[in-house]
């Protein structure tokens, strides 16, 4: 493919990711990490030799390697993000859910009082 | 207060004429050659030289302005180039008064508009009409003179009777003037003179046949002398009175461009193409037809050794010129050309040339003809080395980068300068002193400006859409926007020419004039006024208290808010403290809620909001649990929110002067947010950070719904507020310092994150309300 496929289609990544910052559906902290990733894209497909660069300064002998091993370690990275994020959520639940628990039963005693 | 203002504005200005002056020296190993030109042109003015050798683009004002200069400071290049540098400060203030003189013309009829839009493509296009030489200083002053012609342009069209007879013969004696500086400015001149009378012949027909029958004649010697300066080729090569611009100027400029990071080879001879292995047989053909002048199509042709990252040739691109571009239309079409057939190449070249000055493509250009700075001064002193500054060498030879086509109408290369020695001496060791600074100040403002202007092109965008700045301050903020913009917009266009570099030490004048004509075309929109809003009352209050173990002072801060602010209800949210807060707000016999888990500080007082909302209440004050606000300054904001009958009213602590001793680190913030805020919305808000707020019915609803409050509700909340046209009131309190318990902004790491999360979120927020329409799905 022509480099300037590649150029549109990091455009339109970014793009996407703006707008669903803009409607609310990303969280702060997160979109930071995905829409500075977005900007890396676009910028490896303007200079694809970058790459190249980055590459000799590091010590990598095969460039492209270099680009798998970032990948690679950012998923991770968001990975566990995800997992701590995840970790805490299911403990708001649980006590959510307790305190639902308990509220309901003091709304039966009230109902039953009433009657 | 003012004296301490005055004393302020003094230094920025200071300061600002301190980095204007980096900007400016740190083009000295460029300019310098310049003024070693005036070496050139004094041999010419004394007589030594023959006038032929003179190239007329470049004007006699240059010769005038140098003799002057050296008058005054003497003949040393240091003096020379300080001279220069006063010149071109007293070109920036030329271009900021007209500037300001011009915004008084803000509001206008239609047909003005037109003539505002005209000016606007004209200066637009501006840079290209310029053409290819590199005398830095004519090509400020010229402009400038144009910049005045507008101004008096516009003064023209707005004055009567006889004054308006002195403005015309002004414009054209000015436009006189600007032939004797810069030939290729003058087709712009003689477009201003042009719309003039056509706004004479239009304005008077009705009123003055005097003038009528006078703009005509007018009007068709200024077609006639425009016609002839844009018709290059048909000039001879001697210098002649109309004056004789560059051909391909253009094309020259563009496959510069094209070609800064390719290779071109030194010797293109049949043989060359013989020998190369990448070219294929026909195109060895054609290409050798062309060489040897049997070819129909094409005159010439450029051939590029495509290079890897370790310069190695990998390939050959050929740029087929079918003949020399004589004009605009046909440099455009073929950079056009270029566009469409190969994409990348155009861009590549294009980023290349701007990242080629700062060195990002560090490129070991064996063809001097490129004009780009390399990466050590050094290599200018060994041969086959790209150069810009090789007039600082040991031989006598002047040697100069140029284009292919200038190259052949110039005799400079044979031109001795064996008498230059002493100055140049001193020059080239305050050179080599200096250098390392020069050159990474040049860098650093070079890397800076496209950001900035890219910050400043999305404020403008939100600024224009959203109708809440007042009209002064509008127009200040505009004037930054226009000078940021426009640089980098003139550093793209001449990025094409392949020159950029002597450009950029006069680069305000063009940001301020391209800008401005910008500034004219987008109507500054005048502040809306206040809308009859739906009769509210202000009678119900609530009091949210967000605590979480906050057991040594709630009791403290409730008994106070009991004493002194009766009218409020006072809701304490419990964000699921550890300790016994609760047990303390049961005996205090407090409204409180509980919630289940920790929510924080930002989601806890939403949890307030919304128990307004569910209770119908009229106002929320926020009020801080840990004892640092002060109950009467809450009634204060209450009484004022009354009065005012706004949406928003924030207790500040920087207003005036109080006793809050903040500390050093967090005031810094604060003074960065309340900048960011002011910059972004254009109304000064002395601490965002404040939790002493009020809010409004309105607000209540907006911020109830979920997903809206962030993490940390500063300045992002703020700014919000302003761009959806929300009314904020500042009022002076005083607070406490928190004498007992843990603060929220603790540590080290915590007080960085909450930067960086709060900066990122004023960002976000001003880009959500640049705003497309257009929806994917609901």
């Amino acid at each position: 493919m022509n480099n300037s496929y590649y150029i549109i289609l990091s455009i339109i990544i970014i793009i996407y990711l703006i707008k669903n910052i803009k409607d609310n559906k990303l969280d702060l902290v997160e979109s930071i990490f995905w829409l500075s990733s977005s900007f890396v894209i676009l910028f490896l497909s303007v200079f694809p030799k970058s790459i190249d660069y980055f590459a000799l300064f590091i010590g990598v002998n095969y460039p492209p390697s270099l680009l798998f091993v970032i990948c690679i370690l950012f998923l991770v990275f968001m990975n566990f993000r995800m997992s701590k994020k995840i970790a805490k959520q299911e403990e708001k639940i649980v006590s959510l859910a307790q305190e639902v628990s308990i509220l309901k039963q003091r709304k039966n005693i009230e109902n039953r009082k009433d009657n | 207060m003012k004296n301490k203002k005055n004393l302020k504005n003094i230094i920025i200005a200071i300061i600002f004429i301190m980095i204007l002056g980096c900007i400016f020296y740190s083009t000295l190993p460029i300019i310098a050659p310049d003024t070693s030109q005036y070496q050139f042109l004094s041999n010419i003015i004394n007589g030594n030289l023959p006038f032929s050798q003179w190239h007329s683009i470049r004007g006699f004002g240059m010769p005038v302005l140098l003799s002057v200069i050296s008058a005054i400071f003497g003949d040393t290049v240091i003096g020379l180039t300080t001279g220069l540098f006063i010149s071109y400060l007293f070109l920036i203030l030329l271009n900021f008064l007209t500037l300001r003189e011009s915004m008084k013309f803000v509001e206008s009829v239609i047909w003005k508009k037109i003539i505002y839009f005209i000016f606007s493509i004209i200066f637009i296009l501006n840079p290209l009409i310029i053409g290819y030489s590199h005398t830095v200083l004519t090509e400020a002053f010229a402009p400038t003179f144009i910049s005045l012609l507008i101004l008096l342009a516009w003064r023209f069209i707005h004055s009567e009777g006889k004054k308006s007879i002195f403005i015309y013969i002004g414009i054209i004696l000015t436009s006189v003037f600007v032939w004797f500086i810069k030939q290729p400015y003058y087709p712009v001149c003689l477009i201003i003179i042009f719309v003039s009378t056509f706004y004479v012949i239009l304005e008077t027909k009705k009123s003055g046949i005097k003038y009528f029958k006078i703009s005509l004649p007018v009007m068709s010697i200024v077609l006639l002398l425009l016609i002839n300066s844009i018709w290059h080729s048909t000039l001879s090569e001697n210098v002649s009175i109309l004056g004789k611009s560059n051909s391909s100027f253009l094309s020259s400029g563009i496959v510069e461009g094209l070609t800064n990071f390719r290779h071109i080879p030194e010797e293109i001879d049949i043989n060359y193409i013989e020998s190369n292995k990448y070219i294929s047989e026909k195109e060895k053909n054609i290409l050798k037809n062309i060489l040897l002048k049997n070819d129909q199509k094409y005159k010439d042709f450029i051939l590029l050794n495509k290079m890897n990252l370790k310069e190695e040739i990998t390939g050959v691109e050929v740029i087929y010129l079918e003949e020399d571009f004589i004009n605009i239309s046909e440099s455009l079409a073929f950079l056009g050309n270029k566009l469409l057939s190969n994409p990348v190449l155009v861009l590549d070249s294009y980023i290349s040339n701007y990242l080629g000055l700062i060195n990002i493509y560090q490129t070991n250009h064996t063809n001097w003809k490129h004009y780009y700075p390399v990466k050590n001064i050094e290599e200018v002193y060994t041969e086959n080395k790209s150069l810009g500054l090789a007039t600082f060498d040991e031989r006598p030879i002047y040697w100069w980068a140029w284009s292919d086509d200038i190259e052949a109408n110039r005799p400079y290369n044979s031109i001795q300068f064996e008498k230059i020695n002493s100055p140049n001496r001193i020059f080239i060791n305050l050179i080599d002193s200096v250098k390392p600074f020069f050159l990474l100040s040049f860098k650093i403002t070079l890397l800076f400006v496209p950001f900035v202007s890219i910050y400043y092109f999305i404020k403008s965008i939100i600024l224009f859409k959203n109708d809440i700045i007042s009209a002064s301050k509008m127009r200040v903020i505009e004037l930054i926007n226009i000078i940021f913009i426009s640089s980098f917009g003139h550093l793209m266009f001449h990025s094409m020419l392949g020159a950029v570099i002597d450009r950029y030490a006069y680069v305000v004048y063009p940001s301020v004039l391209t800008g401005y004509l910008l500034l004219l075309t987008l109507h500054i929109k005048e502040n809306k006024s206040a809308d009859e809003k739906v009769k509210q009352q202000y009678s119900k209050v609530l009091v949210t208290i967000p605590a979480y173990n906050e057991s040594l002072n709630i009791e403290k801060v409730i008994k106070e808010l009991r004493r002194d602010f009766k009218e409020a209800d006072i809701l304490v949210i419990n964000d699921n403290s550890t300790d016994n807060t609760s047990e303390i707000l049961t005996d205090l016999k407090v409204k409180f809620i509980t919630t289940p888990f920790n929510l924080r500080y930002a989601h806890a007082v939403q949890a307030g909001i919304i128990y307004a909302k569910d209770n119908d209440y009229d106002c929320v004050i926020q009020f801080d649990g840990d004892g640092q606000h002060i109950a009467k300054e809450a009634k204060k904001i209450w009484m004022k929110m009354k009065e005012k009958k706004c949406d928003v009213v924030i207790g500040s602590r920087f207003i005036e002067k109080t006793e809050y001793p903040h500390p050093f680190f967090r005031r810094v913030g604060t003074t960065i947010f309340s900048y960011m805020v002011d910059d972004l919305t254009g109304i000064k808000i002395y601490d965002p950070t404040s939790g002493l707020q009020c809010l409004n019915k309105e607000i209540i609803k907006h911020y109830s719904k979920l997903g809206v409050y962030p993490t940390f509700p500063d300045a992002n909340l703020i700014t919000d507020l302003l761009l959806s046209s929300y009314k904020i009131e500042e009022i002076p309190v005083e607070m406490r310092i928190n004498e007992q318990g843990v603060s929220m902004h603790g540590g080290i790491i915590k007080p960085i994150k909450y930067m960086i999360e709060v900066t990122y979120s004023v960002i976000l927020i001003s880009v959500k309300h640049i705003g497309w329409e257009w929806k994917w799905h609901e």
